[in-house]
């Protein structure tokens, strides 16, 4: 008796998931976006427009990128010959760390000092970039190309 | 100086940096991506940014420069190429313990024209427009003296006690507001005010 109640109940309740399944795009899972991210960095075929077509893009997206996604992309900085580009992206997660750059920068450096210390990548603190260096005209301002 | 190109060769060669799929895909792209040959001679079809180099897509695909934190890298370097950049950025290629914090500088300059602390740094424009608006509250104070005391007191004839008494008499003969305004306070039996 049981099992001639079963067959129908388990038709019934498999209805029930199908009809419940959301017809959005499947959201990704935390880790699948920074695997995502990482890989992308991690391709040997990355050219320098694709890097830094990501670092922009990341710079827009609403999280703060995991110590090995910046890890990956620092690499791919290192296998392009690119040292300013590496310090250029420190200083912009810096800046994207906002309010709390205080805190999450100095666990950022602490976390990939290792990657920093193998690939001689300079940080913006040891070029003596954290604070302003020259004081330049804003573009607004200039009277030619090179009134600074 | 600016050699005149026609439009369509523009069009062509821009259409690089409009292709925005082969970027930023969840599936590897194929291994041939990378190689796309310049189709174009880099200073003859950009005359307006000359011996830079173009190195991404930037904000929207033109080739121009700007310091933005939030787009940190521009599609095209700071500084033109000269020979000793070139030097420095094949020195680049070997390990980067031989390049010393001043030629560090000297390459980061040559990408970029200021640093994200200097882009976001304040200005003081502030200053200029506080004391703008404060300068014209003052010249408005000013005004105001000026107007008070050397436009507004007119001495017309027609205002003092006499004159409307001498007013308000005729009014009365007149018979001006014999309803309900000033004459009809006024009793003409015996030629004083209605008690």
């Amino acid at each position: 008796m049981l099992s001639t109640f079963r067959a129908p109940l388990m038709r019934a309740l498999s209805l029930r998931a199908v009809t419940a399944r959301s017809y959005s795009a499947a959201k990704e899972s935390d880790d699948d976006f920074d695997s995502r991210w990482e890989s992308y960095f991690k391709r040997p075929t990355l050219d320098g427009w694709e890097l830094r077509k990501g670092i922009n893009d990341m710079q827009g997206f609403d999280n703060f990128p995991e110590p090995r996604i910046v890890v990956a992309c620092l690499e791919a900085c290192r296998r392009l010959n690119e040292p300013s580009l590496a310090t250029r992206y420190l200083e912009a997660l810096r800046w994207k760390a906002g309010k709390d750059a205080k805190v999450i920068y100095p666990w950022l450096i602490q976390e990939i000092r290792p990657t920093l210390d193998k690939l001689k990548i300079a940080t913006p603190e040891d070029l003596g970039y954290e604070k302003p260096e020259f004081g330049l005209k804003s573009v607004f301002e200039m009277k030619g190309p090179n009134d600074y | 100086m600016f050699k005149v190109v026609s439009s369509n060769i523009c069009k062509k060669s821009l259409t690089r940096f409009s292709i925005v799929a082969q970027a930023h895909t969840a599936a590897p792209a194929a291994p041939g991506h990378h190689a796309v040959e310049p189709q174009f001679k880099q200073a003859e079809v950009y005359p307006r940014i000359g011996n830079r180099e173009i190195v991404g897509f930037g904000r929207n695909g033109e080739p121009s420069y700007f310091d933005s934190p939030d787009c940190p890298c521009p599609a095209v370097r700071w500084k033109e190429d000269t020979p000793e950049i070139k030097a420095l950025r094949e020195k680049a290629k070997g390990d980067w313990t031989n390049l010393t914090v001043e030629e560090k500088k000297i390459l980061y300059r040559a990408d970029f024209r200021s640093t994200i602390s200097e882009t976001v740094a304040p200005t003081g424009e502030w200053k200029f427009i506080v004391g703008s608006l404060l300068g014209i509250m003052g010249a408005t104070i000013w005004g105001y003296y000026f107007f008070t005391k050397a436009i507004y007191p007119v001495k017309l004839e027609t205002s003092s006690n006499e004159h409307q008494a001498r007013m308000l008499e005729r009014m009365i003969a007149q018979g001006v507001g014999r309803v309900h305004g000033v004459s009809s306070k006024w009793d003409y039996e015996t030629g004083t005010w209605k008690k």
